[in-house]
């Protein structure tokens, strides 16, 4: 039953944790769906232009017209421009922008330039970079919203790195840079629309630094950078002192931070949120922002004034949550991605030890019970076995004490015997001897063989007294402590009198009792025999005993000097014995008592009085 | 071995003390001795023997051992401070050896167990006439 408690929690707790992975799951999976469909529709357009079908797009259709060019231009002179517009749309469905957002000359440029060939910085997660061969973040993404709106082709070349990204455009292999601080050193070749993108730099240090109010209160510590930064001419221009580590990346710039091998680096708060995350640097914080800001503009080629005209009106149509929607999507959603994913594992983690520490108890739990069965299946084996053992004991102390009352019997009727058989035997003689002697008249003869006669009688009596007297009868019996002692001095007193023991007896109680006489006529004489051990194995001098009834009272005392102190407690001890002989098997004062206090419910005591010891037996009599 | 009328013809002016306690024994053994002796004086315990073995002469004894108030041992240990060459015949139920050599040590004549084997008797009484007669 237990096991399947547990097995159950367990399922219930897996369920609960799955839901709620499931749970964290969900958003990211929208999330995903909807960065790929927007990777998905970035990664089109560049390639296919605004159209999926290749053969539709206006680019294309131009450069398989290839050969019609002149004949279009050579009609352009015919036509006015808006007559050439509405044809366009007519055929091909294509508006360039809103109504009136772009001059005739605009528009006739987007259809003439077709392709706009872009130089990214392949390195500036998550603003701008590169991977999988495909220029990412939050300038590729409003570059792609804003060649949607102005319908022109994408072409990324390919750079190693940013400073070759700004050459290729100083050297007209680009036209744009999507995302490029204005600087002076760039404005020699290039022209900057305004910015689209505005950070604070914010300055990183790790969390256990004080945070800091502006740069200039820091300025004397070290900073890292990545190498070929706009950012550290600006810096060093205005403070001619700073010490800058410029580093590969900005992964390195912002761990060496965290390692402590610089004090602070600056940087924009996406790019430090994205590596922050991505490497797990916890113990980063933004301690404050400089006053300098990121200002983010698309460069574009001195020479093309009139793409930059398109490029800021394509820029201007973007609104704020639009805005929000990429800077979002490149830097927030991110960092909550990742932190929920990390709570997902955390959780799982969690999930994992609070299951295996249940399954760990439930397994301890299990072997204990085991344990436990089986030191209670030992148990009750052992309570048996004492059991049985108690039993055997028990019937071995009935068989010996038994066996103990029979050699007493023995001895009582040879006791008994002794003086009849004598006489037969004396008779016997005297027959033999008259005989011989010629003497044996017929009076005499007669006579003789009456006595022997008589004597055999008195055997046999002896015989049928004792049988009387240690036959089992479990039939309660009326009966008075007179008849009992009479029937036990019956077969005892000649052994007592002969054994030159003094009896003295004082009865006077007429009680009568419901009880069972057998058992208590052995008791009775079972402590006579005690009392006449005692004083022939102490030889004592003028020994006697002394039998007093008194109503419900009967005493058996002796002069033989008493039960020393020390061992009067363990007299009634099963296998208990002071006697030297070898007949004590120390059952019998038990028996006794066991007879007395719980067959007939009564009371039996030893006390030492000035002579010796008395044994008390108390019945209760019937009124 | 001699013939019975002659032991009892030497045995019949023997003056006996017979000590036993119990009187059923008394009388039935009385019986074979009359046979044996004309002149018996019965004591009833150790005590009595000693006493009646003092104020009389007696040329035989026949006691039993286990007496109240003086044992059979006893009794003889006491009449042999008084006469060393009195005979005695001890007839007893004890068997135990103990009685046996201390009955030896006071120099019985004979040590017959209870009940009497009328053989062994006359054996015991023919051994004193002879020592008697010497």
């Amino acid at each position: 039953m237990k096991k399947i408690k547990y097995i159950f929690l367990c399922v219930i707790l897996l369920s609960n944790i799955l839901y709620s992975s499931n749970e964290l799951i969900k958003p990211h999976k929208q999330l995903t769906s909807s960065i790929e469909d927007k990777k998905n529709f970035l990664e089109t357009q560049p390639t296919t232009g605004v159209y999926n079908e290749e053969y539709l797009t206006p680019s294309n259709l131009y450069i398989k017209n290839k050969a019609g060019e002149s004949a279009v231009n050579t009609i352009g002179e015919h036509i006015s421009l808006q007559e050439i517009d509405a044809l366009r749309k007519k055929w091909f469905g294509v508006d360039i922008g809103q109504k009136g957002d772009y001059s005739e000359i605009e528009k006739e440029y987007i259809y003439n330039k077709k392709i706009i060939k872009v130089c990214t910085n392949p390195n500036w997660t998550p603003i701008e970079f590169t991977e999988d061969n495909k220029p990412q973040g939050i300038s590729i993404d409003t570059l792609g919203i804003v060649a949607k709106d102005i319908h022109l082709s994408l072409k990324y070349i390919k750079t190693s790195s940013w400073s070759q990204s700004q050459e290729f455009l100083k050297q007209k292999k680009c036209d744009i840079l999507p995302a490029a601080i204005k600087t002076k050193k760039r404005d020699v070749y290039a022209n900057f629309t305004k910015p689209y993108l505005k950070y604070n730099l914010a300055i990183i240090t790790k969390n256990d630094k004080p945070l800091v109010t502006n740069i200039e209160s820091i300025i004397d510590k070290t900073m890292s950078r990545k190498k070929g930064s706009g950012l550290i001419t600006k810096l060093k221009s205005k403070y001619p002192n700073i010490t800058i580590k410029e580093t590969y990346g900005y992964q390195d710039a912002i761990n060496d931070v965290s390692e402590g091998n610089v004090y602070f680096t600056i940087t924009t708060l996406p790019v430090f949120s994205y590596y922050k995350n991505k490497s797990n640097l916890t113990n980063l914080q933004v301690a404050g922002y400089s006053r300098m800001k990121y200002n983010l503009s698309i460069a574009v080629r001195k020479d093309d004034k009139l793409l930059l005209d398109i490029l800021n009106k394509a820029l201007n149509k973007i609104d704020l949550s639009t805005q929000t929607l990429i800077f979002e999507k490149w830097t927030k959603k991110q960092v909550e991605f990742q932190a929920d994913y990390r709570l997902l594992w955390q959780l799982a983690i969690v999930s994992l030890i609070i299951i295996m520490i249940i399954l760990f108890f439930t397994i301890k739990q299990k072997r204990l019970n085991m344990k436990i069965q089986q030191l209670n299946i030992e148990l009750e084996e052992r309570v048996k076995e004492a059991i049985k053992e108690t039993q055997k004991k028990e019937q071995l102390l009935r068989q010996q004490s038994r066996f103990a009352q029979m050699g007493e019997m023995i001895s009582m009727i040879a006791h008994q015997w002794r003086q009849p058989l004598a006489a037969i035997s004396s008779t016997s003689a005297t027959i033999n001897l008259k005989t011989k002697l010629n003497k044996l008249d017929k009076d005499t003869a007669l006579e003789l063989s009456s006595k022997i006669s008589s004597y055999s009688q008195h055997l046999s009596s002896t015989i049928n007294d004792f049988r009387e007297f240690f036959r089992e009868n479990k039939e309660k019996n009326e009966t008075t402590y007179n008849e009992l002692i009479e029937s036990v001095l019956g077969i005892i007193e000649i052994s007592i009198i002969n054994k030159n023991i003094i009896l003295n007896k004082e009865f006077d109680s007429e009680t009568i009792f419901s009880t069972y006489p057998n058992e208590l006529k052995q008791v009775i004489l079972n402590l006579i025999k005690n009392a006449e051990d005692a004083l022939l194995d102490k030889n004592i001098e003028n020994p006697q005993i002394t039998i007093k009834t008194h109503k419900e009272v009967l005493t058996i005392s002796d002069n033989a000097g008493g039960v020393s102190e020390d061992i009067i407690d363990r007299i009634f001890d099963p296998y208990f014995s002071t006697k030297t002989k070898k007949d004590g098997t120390g059952l019998g004062l038990y028996m006794s008592k066991t007879i007395i206090e719980e067959h007939c419910g009564g009371s039996l005591t030893l006390v030492n009085d000035q002579y010796g010891a008395q044994f008390k037996i108390v019945l209760k009599g019937l009124k | 071995m001699m013939e019975l009328e002659d032991i009892i013809k030497s045995t019949k002016n023997i003056k006996l003390l017979y000590v036993e306690d119990n009187q059923e024994a008394r009388e039935t053994t009385e019986l074979i001795l009359e046979e044996f002796f004309d002149e018996i004086t019965v004591a009833v315990d150790g005590e009595d023997g000693y006493t009646k073995f003092r104020d009389k002469a007696f040329d035989l004894i026949i006691t039993d051992i286990n007496m109240p108030k003086l044992n059979g041992l006893d009794m003889i240990s006491k009449i042999r401070a008084l006469d060393n060459n009195i005979s005695v015949i001890v007839l007893s139920a004890h068997n135990e050896p103990e009685f046996f050599d201390n009955s030896i040590q006071l120099g019985i004549d004979s040590y017959l167990l209870k009940p009497i084997d009328i053989d062994s008797f006359i054996d015991a009484l023919s051994k004193i006439t002879i020592n008697s007669s010497d």
